[in-house]
């Protein structure tokens, strides 16, 4: 069984304030952990080798799932489970919802939280391995070493988006809330992560995700999320596809798209249709994403079947935002 | 519970009674090898073999690396004979001079913390001269490349029933119908929970002590004579996270691996695979290769002849694998009556890690086989599958190819059971339950499989009669001890017998216990295998309780003893002298030519029918199960919440081996999927709905009449399976595992003609 290294203490801050402060302090000695699902895991494998674990989860106020105003807050300690359960989050962002309850299982889902989901590091068949195994294959650019084994020739690490909130969020027009010495910014959920796998996002070592807001969205807007995975009960995405659009008088409109568990930033697709609601409308947009959409050896599943599932998990999509059950 | 068990009125036996190691278990404080660390303890590491094959010219220490408190042992450490004795001599405790697999242990190093262990095993090297590797079993008889022997061929096996193949032609030229299939099943992992850990302790007298994670410590302690040239050892169960029988031969290795470093070093060794490791080092379920032809009468369905060619891939050492071809031969034709039959099998040597022991042992290879290849049948000639196995089913009376007459067959109850039990409503559909809301749109189509398995209870042949396992039953002061290597492995040992001695002598179960499993204390009862320990093992623990009656009875000088109740006997002993009593296995006369292969296969059999619905979902090939109905004869439930236990596990690993269990090499023959995350077993979430009907045909030669049951639930949910996905589709699967990619795959072939009836042939 792997152990997790025993060379690190654990501090529980109460405020932002002093998380912050303790970031400030250790510098790159130091790491956020806030369900620890993911981060254990890596420290496990010999990822990262922190002497300070800063523990979110003492402080007020990070719960928060606020859907009162214009735009809705939610904060980021909130926990996976009861993103998925919460009436009102799956009334109003039923995409969210949905995505929320086909992470991981269901003891990890009730620790893991959404900060830590958005910041979830990336992934890839030859990175989430022991340090024997990646030692015995020789190491990657994302950890020690300077080939990568999946594209071989390439200089850029392709370590695959994994986290099932990002590409719905993305759908959702969300933003997401950094705190840091510097004080306080706001960055659309899109430009917060960028296409390198070995670090996909934009957040700074001293900064901490505090509140994930998405607006209200308009009556008229549909939505839906599809994931492909081996086994329902536990697994990571092999692919997933977070779709929204707007039906108003069975005309489409603002078709959106972002597929993920594919390249380190999820993929919007590009020229989606818009027009009267039709099989020919959704056959057009299933032909973009699968022209699109190519799946890398990168992580399990074969290449070949998961880029055949794009068009597939599409029209689900179509078919779930519809409120359509499939006909046998 | 209070009272219960101590009039024969309210019996512990046929009821769903607690567990002995439940608490234990639950609260931690259950100790497995890993927990225990005793004092002075070195950790072992192991350096395995990079290549498939090579010659080994040497280990090179990287002369960076600090080695000032790192030992290593080589083959010329083996103090005794560099062999693991099983069947053959073949397989080293380490390499020596060719190295035939991938990950062969070559030298083992020991240091003060498993990290610097780790981490010395990673900085020596192993030179070698590659040479080229044999892969393929379908290559491997009388290749040049040698492995084994002149031939490369492990064990061979030859069965003619009947008329044999004349039967075959009679039938032919009466009318019959010939039908045509191939088969074929790869590899599976057992997935013990628990890694393979064992820790080797030097005794005073110069003697060893070996406790870790085991099913058989009578196997350690005949290998460790010969590794250590004497027989002062002891081998003790530590409580065990899971065998499958991978925890059956593959023990004796890393004990071997232990020992060797213990007696170099002088000092105890821990030796605790990693996961990786395990899945890349240790054995897994032989793939086969299996081709049936079958005569059948056109009108009546009737099976009238067989001939069937196995090719089952032994790996690169012989391990257990004549004995897993011996099964697999006398289980070939599933249960069913074929008056002429011509069975071939082969086990062949590749460059690959050995392969072994797995819950069914052979069966689940051969009977996936015989239930796909009468659903070829039906689909060929046009009949009802149920009906055409109802027509060909085992009845009292019939003879197997071994020429066993059977008696008391439970295969038409099981059947009619299962379909009746399968004619309740389904479940609502695990889709729509499903975390998240439930996956929409797919274009699902629903079908219904069903399969029947026979099993063997118990060693194949005369094994129990060679074997003579023996039992002990002690006094304990108020309590009672058994004294068995029978070991609990999760299946519930150490709670059957218990229950079964407490109903013998009438008193509370809580008296007693079952000794540690520890060869320097318990007779050798055999190895905790083959579905044999509730049925043989519990017998002779039924027997030894008896004779401990009857020896209480005898030391007792009053009137009236021989009717006295065990307590009464216990309060009036004369003296407090320890009392232990053995019992030993009695040949019920069972006749077996293992020469001919004629005779008694088995003491009795099981039956099992499972019916399986599934969705498959026609865009990704995923398939969804709704449901799986089993009716399985038990013989006696000695425990029913422990039996349906068995029988549900066992079928959720079926399942497993049906759609998700791919072991995936690489060009080396390593397993490139050696993860929990990529090697896919299905988790209690994924567990359709379970209906588990216990069928009682008792057996006379068991304990209260049970059977064996712990490997018929793993031998037919896989072909159930796939009729369901024919059921559902059209599609026809006849490989194992059945993935995703494999099902759009046979999708795709439907479309094709080559399945039409007219070309079965
Ligand atoms: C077996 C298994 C299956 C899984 N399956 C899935 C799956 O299907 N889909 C999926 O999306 N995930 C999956 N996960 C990953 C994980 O459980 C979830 O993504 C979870 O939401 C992560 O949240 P956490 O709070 O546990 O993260 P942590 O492990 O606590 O943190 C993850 C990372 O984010 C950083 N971080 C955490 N919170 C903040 C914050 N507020 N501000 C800045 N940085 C922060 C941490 O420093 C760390 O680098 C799986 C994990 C396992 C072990």
């Amino acid at each position: 069984m792997l152990r997790i290294a025993d060379t690190f203490v654990v501090e529980r801050p109460r405020t932002v304030a002093a998380a912050l402060a303790l970031l400030d302090a250790h510098g790159d000695k130091a790491r956020l952990v806030a369900g620890g699902t993911d981060i254990l895991v890596n420290i496990k494998h010999g990822l990262h080798a922190p002497e300070v674990l800063v523990d979110l989860k003492a402080i007020d106020g990070l719960r928060v799932v606020d859907l009162e105003g214009d735009v809705f807050e939610l904060g980021a300690l909130v926990a996976i489970h009861d993103l998925a359960r919460h009436p009102g989050v799956q009334a109003a962002l039923p995409s969210l919802a949905r995505a929320a309850g086909l992470i991981a299982g269901p003891q990890l889902r009730r620790m893991g939280t959404l900060g830590g989901n958005i910041c979830l590091d990336t992934r890839c068949v030859y990175i989430n391995q022991t340090h024997f195994w990646r030692d015995a294959l020789g190491y990657c650019i994302k950890k020690d070493g300077t080939v990568c084994h999946v594209t071989k020739v390439g200089k850029k690490c392709v370590a695959a988006a994994s986290n099932d909130t990002a590409p719905v969020l993305w759908t959702l027009g969300a933003s997401v809330r950094l705190a840091s010495p510097r004080g306080v910014r706001e960055l659309a959920l899109e430009d917060f992560y960028v296409n390198d796998g070995e670090k996909n996002t934009v957040l700074a070592p001293d900064e901490i995700l505090t509140h994930v807001r998405v607006p209200r969205p308009a009556p008229t807007r549909r939505m839906a999320y599809q994931k492909l995975r081996v086994r329902d009960s536990i697994d990571y995405p092999m692919l997933n596809l977070a779709l929204a659009f707007d039906l108003d008088g069975g005309v489409v409109s603002n078709l959106d798209v972002v597929v993920s568990a594919v390249a380190a930033r999820p993929r919007r697709v590009k020229r989606l249709p818009e027009g009267p609601l039709s099989a020919a409308l959704i056959d057009e947009a299933a032909a973009l994403a699968h022209k699109q959409v190519r799946p890398l050896t990168n992580i399990n599943g074969d290449v070949a079947w998961r880029r055949e599932m794009v068009p597939v998990l599409l029209r689900r999509a179509f078919a779930e935002a519809l409120g359509e059950e499939a006909a046998a | 519970m209070a009272g219960a068990g101590t009039t024969p009125d309210d019996p512990y036996i046929g009821r769903g009674f607690v567990r002995a190691d439940g608490p234990a278990k639950v609260t931690g404080a259950a100790l497995y090898v890993d927990d225990v660390r005793p004092r002075g303890c070195l950790y072992g590491a192991t350096v395995r073999s990079p290549v498939a094959r090579g010659r080994l010219k040497g280990l090179r220490r990287d002369p960076d690396f600090d080695w000032t408190d790192v030992v290593i042992a080589t083959a010329a450490d083996v103090p005794g004979e560099n062999v693991i004795a099983l069947m053959t001599d073949d397989q080293p405790v380490l390499a020596h001079d060719e190295l035939r697999h991938v990950t062969e242990p070559v030298a083992l190093v020991a240091a003060p913390t498993r990290d610097r262990a780790l981490a010395a095993a990673r900085h020596v090297e192993v030179l070698y001269e590659a040479l080229e590797p044999l892969f393929d079993p379908l290559k491997a008889a009388d290749n040049p490349i040698r492995i084994f022997g002149d031939d490369n061929i492990f064990s061979r096996l030859e069965m003619v029933h009947g008329d044999g193949l004349d039967g075959m032609a009679q039938a032919e030229a009466a009318g019959a119908r010939l039908v045509r299939g191939s088969y074929a099943v790869g590899l599976q992992e057992q997935l013990y929970i628990e890694p393979q850990g064992m820790i080797a302790q030097p005794r005073e007298d110069g003697g060893l002590t070996i406790f870790g994670s085991m099913q058989c410590p009578y196997y350690i302690v005949k290998a460790l004579k010969r590794v250590l040239g004497h027989d002062r050892l002891n081998v003790v169960q530590a409580v065990t996270g899971g065998g499958f029988g991978g925890k059956e031969e593959y023990p004796s290795m890393v004990a071997a691996h232990a020992a060797v470093l213990a007696l170099k070093t002088g000092r105890p060794i821990k030796l605790i695979y990693r996961r990786d490791e395990d899945l890349q080092a240790t054995t897994k379920r032989h793939p086969a290769f299996m081709t049936y032809t079958t005569a059948v009468d056109p009108a009546s369905g009737r099976i009238l002849a067989a001939d069937v060619d196995l090719l089952f891939d032994g790996g690169a050492y012989n391990t257990l694998s004549p004995v897993v071809l011996s099964r697999a031969i006398l289980h070939a034709l599933g249960p069913y009556a074929v008056p002429h039959a011509r069975l071939n099998a082969r086990m062949v040597a590749t460059h690959t890690p050995p392969n072994g022991a797995f819950r069914g042992f052979g069966a689940p290879q051969v009977m996936f086989a015989a239930e796909r290849h009468l659903d070829r049948v039906a689909r060929a000639m046009g009949f009802d599958p149920v009906a055409l196995r109802r027509t060909n089913l085992y009845r009292d009376g019939d003879v197997t190819p071994s020429g066993q007459r059977l008696f008391d067959v439970a295969s038409l109850e099981v059947l009619d059971r299962a379909l009746a039990a399968a004619e309740a409503p389904l479940p609502p559909s695990m889709v729509a339950t499903r975390p998240g809301g439930g996956q929409a749109a797919g274009r699902r189509k629903a079908g219904r499989g069903l399969a029947i398995a026979w099993h063997g209870c118990g060693f194949t042949g005369n094994g129990e009669a060679a074997l003579a396992g023996e039992a002990d039953v002690s006094i304990d002061g108020h309590h009672v001890l058994i004294h068995t290597a029978s070991t609990d492995i999760g299946q519930g040992t150490d709670s059957i017998f218990p229950a079964i001695v407490a109903d013998v002598l009438g008193v509370d179960v809580q008296r007693v216990h079952n000794a540690p499993h520890d060869t320097a204390d318990v007779p050798d009862s055999g190895p905790t295998v083959a579905s044999r320990t509730a049925m043989v093992v519990g017998r002779v623990v039924e027997q030894a309780a008896h004779s401990l009656l009857d020896a209480l009875r005898a030391e007792a000088q009053w009137p009236g003893a021989e009717d006295a109740d065990f307590d009464t006997l216990l309060e009036r002993r004369p003296s407090d002298a320890p009392l232990r009593v053995r019992a030993r296995y009695e040949d019920a006369g069972a006749e077996w030519d293992p020469e001919t292969y004629r005779g008694d296969a088995y003491p009795t059999y099981g039956w099992s029918c499972v019916v399986v619905d599934v969705e498959v979902d026609t865009d990704t090939g995923e398939v969804l199960y709704r449901r799986l109905v089993q009716a399985t004869d038990v013989g006696k439930a000695l425990n029913p919440v422990l039996a349906a236990g068995q029988l549900e596990g066992g079928a959720l690993q079926g399942l497993g081996y049906a759609t998700s269990e791919a072991v995936v090499l690489d060009d080396r023959g390593a397993m490139r999927n050696n993860r929990l995350t990529n090697y896919i077993i299905p988790t209690a979430l994924d567990a359709p709905p379970m209906e588990t009907i216990l069928v009682e045909y008792p057996f006379a030669g068991g304990p209260f009449g049970a059977k064996g049951i712990g490997e018929i639930p793993h031998d037919v949910p896989a072909p159930a399976v796939a009729a369901a996905i024919e059921d559902a589709t059209g599609a026809v699967l006849d490989r194992l595992p059945m993935t995703p990619e494999a099902v759009l795959d046979a999708l795709e072939a439907r479309e094709t003609p080559a399945e039409t009836p007219g070309a079965a042939r």
